[in-house]
């Protein structure tokens, strides 16, 4: 995606955005500039729910993908692996891993443990089927000719398993960020004082300071967007190879 | 140097392709094996390669079994045996580095192997092989002709003494295709290598192997072997021993009741 197109879409959205509340003319739609005058007005305090809302959804990225990666590059690899495991992925990976919520809440409590949990829970299974699907779909003849190098289990996991394994992660990440900030929203809403969801949610439903819930939303799209862009970037960086040719 | 003795190897729930063959192979010496689809090339060649282990008998090479790849065998594939990731120079690379990764085992490395810098050794096959141009593409962004360079390039860094080649220059242009050819009878002679190379092909099998290994219908009791002593030299192409010679293989392949490709 180019800068130039982003930029325009942004400002074209905040048009749109102002035109609408215009017309509306109601609290419950502030104009854009409200809402940026409640976000200066608040950077400090939205800073903080935004540190923590990123730090809970980064952390939990990173442990999905750190299971996730050698779980499916290890059924992608090994065939009886794979079709022990198989029928549970199955089973589990169409169920909203969100409705176990208040049963994790219940087992750990009001700590960040809880919310991590969940995003990794949901995290697992969309980065799993790729990486292992991937794996299992390298071609034999790079696979021996690789063996035919000398190359071993540990070698072939080395230089060939897992960076062919990059664009999937990459690409299953990127595609989980949208939900994953979906759900971080939804597990900071309860049991905590800390985080964008439960500013949004606080301004809103309390303290009925709409331009305030706008200025929460906007930062939690800020943050979606930097780790998509970050995703992005990452991809390019690694991935050379695909947009090369 | 490599000696098949009474080798039967069947797939699971199949007819063996090979039913106690017993063949042998001199040091330094140039074979291409010819027959049509689905006749056991590519399985003797991964049975060379130590990819797949006989049902019963053995394949010894300088008189020991083969159980597994062997480090100074090298293999080059027809496509897909470069990494897509890596840029040609990484690829040429490959090898050294898992060579590295283990260090001299002599089971992935020989045990003779020295650690070193990288590219010492690989930039002289880049340059040999005439890719030092492409060295940081990628291999989608080169040339079919150019790939395979790299994979040659790839194999000969690691010093083999033994090269099997299964099909490598199919997916070739003609002209490319002659120019790899010469290419492997120049190496072939330079570094001393004991060469085998599965073709369904009769020219190319007939410019290469100075003996031809004509595998029919499966399984395979006894190797069929024509000697071709005047292969090897890059005038060949242009005589007429050369045309006899690709009218003899022809007539033994019909003989042995062979379908042959367009190619042939």
């Amino acid at each position: 995606m180019r800068k130039r197109d982003v930029l325009a879409a942004s400002g074209l959205a905040l048009i749109v955005w102002q035109l609408i509340a215009m017309l509306v003319n109601r609290n419950i739609l502030p104009q854009p500039v409200q809402v940026a005058q409640s976000l200066a007005a608040n950077f400090g305090e939205i800073g903080g729910h935004f540190v923590a809302s990123a730090l809970r959804v980064i952390v939990s990225i990173l442990i999905a993908v750190a299971l996730a990666v050698p779980a499916g590059l290890g059924m992608g690899q090994i065939a009886s692996l794979n079709r022990f495991f198989s029928p549970f992925v199955y089973i589990i990976y169409p169920i909203p891993k969100i409705v176990f919520l208040p049963i994790i809440l219940l087992i750990f409590g009001t700590s960040d443990a809880a919310k991590i949990i969940t995003i990794v829970l949901i995290l697992f299974f969309q980065i799993l089927v790729p990486v292992r699907d991937d794996a299992a779909g390298l071609r034999p003849e790079l696979l021996n000719s690789v063996k035919s190098l000398g190359a071993g289990r540990r070698a072939l996991f080395r230089f060939v398993y897992l960076p062919a394994s990059i664009p999937a992660v990459l690409t299953s990440v990127r595609l989980s960020i949208g939900t994953a900030i979906a759900v971080l929203y939804i597990t900071e809403t309860t049991a905590t004082r800390l985080g964008l969801g439960y500013y949004i949610f606080y301004t809103s439903s309390t303290l009925f300071d709409y331009a305030a819930t706008y200025a929460g939303a906007v930062a939690m799209g800020v943050l979606g967007l930097t780790l998509y862009f970050f995703t992005d970037w990452l991809e390019h960086r690694l991935c050379g190879w695909k947009f090369a040719a | 140097m490599i000696e098949f003795s009474n080798v039967t190897f069947a797939y699971p729930h199949a007819r063996p392709v090979f039913d106690r063959f017993s063949w042998s192979i001199g040091r330094g010496e140039a074979w291409a094996v010819i027959g049509g689809s689905g006749n056991g090339k590519t399985t003797l060649l991964m049975l060379l390669a130590g990819l797949r282990a006989p049902t019963i008998g053995q394949v010894l090479i300088d008189g020991a079994a083969l159980a597994r790849p062997r480090p100074r065998t090298g293999l080059i594939l027809q496509e897909y045996g470069l990494l897509p990731w890596a840029t040609v120079a990484q690829n040429v690379a490959l090898g050294l580095r898992v060579r590295d990764y283990y260090g001299p085992d002599g089971r992935h490395a020989p045990i003779e192997h020295v650690l070193g810098p990288i590219d010492q050794r690989v930039d002289p096959w880049l340059k040999r092989l005439g890719i030092d141009r492409v060295r940081d593409r990628f291999p989608a962004q080169i040339s079919g002709g150019q790939r395979q360079r790299a994979a040659i390039a790839r194999t000969l860094v690691l010093e083999p003494d033994l090269l099997l080649m299964d099909e490598p220059f199919a997916a070739l242009d003609a002209p490319t295709r002659e120019d790899l050819q010469n290419l492997t009878v120049e190496l072939q002679r330079e570094q001393d290598l004991t060469l085998v190379f599965v073709t369904h092909n009769i020219e190319d099998a007939v410019f290469l192997g100075r003996r031809i290994l004509v595998l029919g219908q499966p399984p395979h009791t006894a190797p069929a072997v024509i000697d071709n002593p005047s292969a090897g030299s890059l005038t060949y192409r242009s005589q007429a021993t050369f045309f006899e010679m690709c009218a003899r293989v022809r007539e033994s392949l019909t003989q042995y009741s062979l379908l042959v490709g367009p190619h042939a």
